[in-house]
C-alpha cells in the first residue's frame, strides 16, 4: 500500500519535536537553562513582591493622608464654629477653645501635608492654594476675635455673616475637595499597579510550577531510562560472561583432548616403531648368542649390550605408560587402575589400597578417572606426606564414584596457589562428562578427591 | 622329536618376521600361519584348529586385542597350547591371561630366551 506523503508527517513532526526537546533536556546546557529559569522566576517574584509592598504602603499612607486632610477640614470647621460662637457670646472660654482649635488645625494640617508630600513626591496635588486659603480663613477669623475682644461685636457679626466670608469658606471647601479628588486618583492608580503586580506574580508562579513539574517529569524519565540502561548493560555483561565461560570451558576441554590425543599418538609411535625395533634386536641377539664357536669374550659383550637394550626397553615402556595408559584400552579400567595403584605404591614406597568395582562408563570417561587417580597419587607423593592412600571405585545411587583418599597433612582448598592447575584440570575434565569433582581437605586432616560421573552407555 | 606347528598373532611386521626366523632357526618349530588382528586370528584358529600345536599371542593388536583371541580359543576348547608374548607382562596381565587359558606369559624384552626354551621343550615332548 503506498503511503501518502502527508500521512506520516504529524507523527514524525511530533517525534522530531520530542527528540529535539529531549536532546535539549539531556544536553550539557540543561543545568544552566534550569538555573536561569529559576533565577528569572525568583527575580520576577521578588520584584512583584517589592512593588506590591511599596504600593500597599503608599496606599496606606494615602488613606492616612486623606483621613488627615478630612480631619484638617473638620478642624477648620471647628475653628469657624468656635469663632462665631465667641462672636455671639463674647465668652472668653469660647476664645480659648478657638485658639486651641487653631493650634490643633495647624498640627493636623502639617500632618496631612507631610503625608501627602510623602505619597506625592511629584507634587501633583496643589497644596499651596489650600494652605493659602487656610491662612486667609484663620487671618479673617482672628480679625473677628480681635474685634470682639476690642468690644466691637456688631462689626464682627457683620463681617462673619458677610458674603465675602461665606465665599471664602466655599472656596476653601472646593480646594479641599480638589485635594481629596487628586489623592483619590493617585490611590486608584496605585491600586491598578497592585493588581498588575499581583497578576504578573501569579503568572510567574504558575509558570515556575509548570516548569518544575516538567523538569521533575523529565528527570524521573531520565532516571528510569538510566536504570533500564544499567539493567540492560548488566544483562549483556552476564551473557558475555556466560559466553566467555562456555568458550573457556570448551577451550579447556579441547586442550585436554588435544593433549591426550598427542600423548596417545607419541605412545603409539614409541610402542609400534621403537618397540618393534627393540624386540627385533632382542631376537637377533638371541640368535647371535646361539651361534656355534662364539668366543667367550664375544658372548660376554653380547650379554652386556643386551642388558643395556633391556634397560632401554624398560625406559620406553615407562614413558609409554606415563604418556598413555595402554592397559586402560587393553585390559579395562579396573585392571589398569590396579596396575597404576601397585606401581605408584612401589614408587611412593607406601601402600596404595585399591578397592575397585567394575563400572559402566565409556573410554574418554575411563581415561578421565584414570588421570584423576594418576594425578592425585602424584600429588600425594609430592605434598601429602601420608602413611597410606586408598583408591575406591564404586557405583552409588546410579553414579560412578571414584575417590582417592590419603591420611597426610592436608591443605586449605581455598588457598591453592596460583599456577597449580592440577585440581582445576581434573574439575574441567570431570565436568566435561557431566560429572562433579569434590575436594575435601583440611590442614592436618588428610585429603579426599571425589569424582562422581553419570554412567554412560558403553559401546562394545 | 616332531615339528612344532606354531601360529603367531602379532601386528608388528618387523617383530613378526624376526620371530618367525628365530623360532624356525633355533627350535623345531614351524610357523604355519600368522595373523595381525583379533578377528583374522580367531577365524584362522577356527579353520586350523586341529593342525596347530602352539599359538603365540601378542596382546596389543592393530584391531582388537590378544585377550579376545585367548578367550575365543578357550571357548572353542582349542587343543593347541596358548602362550602370550607381550610388552605388558605385569602381574595383573599374567593373571588375567592365565584365567583365559594361556599356559605361559612371556615378556617381549626379558623372556625371549624362555620362549625359545619353552618351544624346544614342547617340540621334544
Amino acid at each position: 500500500m503506498p503511503v501518502l506523503p502527508g500521512t506520516s508527517l504529524p507523527a514524525e513532526h511530533g517525534h522530531r519535536l520530542r527528540s529535539t526537546f529531549e536532546s535539549a533536556a539531556r544536553g550539557r546546557f540543561t543545568m544552566p537553562i534550569v538555573l536561569a529559569l529559576g533565577v528569572v522566576g525568583m527575580v520576577v517574584n521578588e520584584g512583584a513582591y517589592q512593588h506590591s509592598e511599596t504600593t500597599l504602603k503608599t496606599g496606606i499612607v494615602m488613606t492616612n493622608a486623606r483621613v488627615k486632610t478630612a480631619e484638617t477640614l473638620q478642624k477648620l470647621t471647628d475653628v469657624g464654629l468656635f469663632a462665631r460662637s465667641y462672636i455671639l457670646t463674647a465668652d472668653p472660654v469660647e476664645a480659648e477653645r478657638y485658639r486651641a482649635a487653631v493650634a490643633d488645625l495647624e498640627t493636623v494640617k502639617q500632618n496631612a501635608f507631610s503625608l501627602l508630600a510623602e505619597v506625592d513626591p511629584q507634587r501633583s496635588i496643589s497644596l499651596a492654594k489650600v494652605d493659602h486659603l487656610i491662612g486667609e480663613q484663620i487671618r479673617t477669623s482672628d480679625e473677628w476675635i480681635d474685634m470682639v475682644a476690642r468690644g466691637e461685636r456688631a462689626p464682627a457679626i457683620a463681617a462673619a455673616a458677610s458674603a465675602a466670608g461665606l465665599a471664602q469658606r466655599d472656596a476653601l471647601h472646593q480646594a479641599f475637595g480638589e485635594v481629596l479628588r487628586q489623592a483619590e486618583a493617585i490611590q486608584a492608580r496605585a491600586r491598578v499597579n497592585l493588581y498588575q503586580a499581583l497578576t504578573i506574580n501569579r503568572v510567574a508562579v504558575h509558570l515556575l510550577a509548570l516548569a518544575t513539574v516538567l523538569g521533575l517529569f523529565l528527570f524521573q524519565r531520565q532516571l528510569r531510562r538510566g536504570d533500564q540502561q544499567m539493567a540492560e548493560e548488566g544483562r549483556r555483561l552476564a551473557e558475555r560472561v556466560k559466553e566467555r565461560t562456555a568458550e573457556l570451558t570448551e577451550m579447556a576441554n579441547h586442550l585436554v583432548n588435544a593433549r591426550e590425543d598427542e600423548r596417545a599418538h607419541i605412545a603409539r609411535e614409541l610402542h609400534d616403531e621403537m618397540g618393534g625395533l627393540f624386540t627385533s634386536m632382542k631376537l637377533d641377539f638371541a640368535r647371535l648368542r646361539r651361534l656355534p664357536e662364539l668366543p667367550p669374550k664375544a658372548v660376554e659383550r653380547i650379554q652386556a649390550i643386551e642388558a643395556r637394550l633391556s634397560e632401554g626397553i624398560a625406559l620406553k615402556r615407562r614413558i609409554i605408560e606415563v604418556l598413555h595408559p595402554s592397559a586402560l584400552k587393553q585390559l579395562g579400567l579396573v585392571p589398569a587402575l590396579e596396575i597404576l595403584c601397585r606401581e605408584m605404591g612401589e614408587r611412593l614406597a607406601k601402600p596404595v589400597h585399591a578397592d575397585l568395582q567394575e563400572v559402566s562408563i565409556d573410554g574418554p570417561a575411563q581415561l578421565t578417572l584414570y588421570r584423576i587417580v594418576q594425578e592425585s597419587l602424584t600429588n600425594i607423593g609430592k605434598y601429602a606426606n601420608c602413611r597410606q592412600a586408598h583408591v575406591r571405585l564404586r557405583v552409588e545411587d546410579g553414579q560412578v564414584c571414584l575417590s582417592v583418599r590419603d591420611d597426610g597433612i592436608g591443605f586449605d582448598p581455598a588457598q591453592v596457589p596460583h599456577g597449580r592447575h592440577g585440581l582445576r584440570g581434573m574439575r574441567v575434565r570431570v565436568e566435561s562428562h557431566g560429572g562433579q569433582l569434590v575436594v575435601d581437605s583440611r590442614p592436618g586432616a588428610g585429603t579426599t578427591i571425589a569424582a562422581r560421573l553419570p554412567p554412560s552407555v558403553v559401546h562394545p | 622329536m616332531s615339528t612344532l606347528r606354531v601360529f603367531v598373532v602379532e601386528d608388528n611386521p618387523i617383530i613378526l618376521s624376526n620371530l618367525v626366523t628365530t623360532l624356525e632357526e633355533l627350535t623345531r618349530a614351524q610357523v604355519v600361519g600368522t595373523a595381525s588382528s583379533e578377528s583374522s586370528a580367531v577365524q584362522a584358529l577356527r579353520d586350523q584348529a586341529d593342525a596347530l600345536d602352539l599359538v603365540i599371542v601378542d596382546l596389543f593388536l592393530a584391531t582388537g586385542n590378544g585377550l579376545g583371541v585367548l578367550e575365543a580359543a578357550q571357548s572353542m576348547q582349542l587343543r593347541a597350547q596358548r602362550v602370550v608374548l607381550s610388552n605388558f607382562a605385569t602381574p595383573e596381565v599374567r593373571h588375567h591371561c592365565q584365567r583365559l587359558g594361556a599356559t605361559r606369559v612371556f615378556d617381549k624384552s626379558r623372556d625371549l630366551d624362555a620362549l625359545i626354551d619353552y618351544c624346544d621343550q614342547l617340540a621334544q615332548a
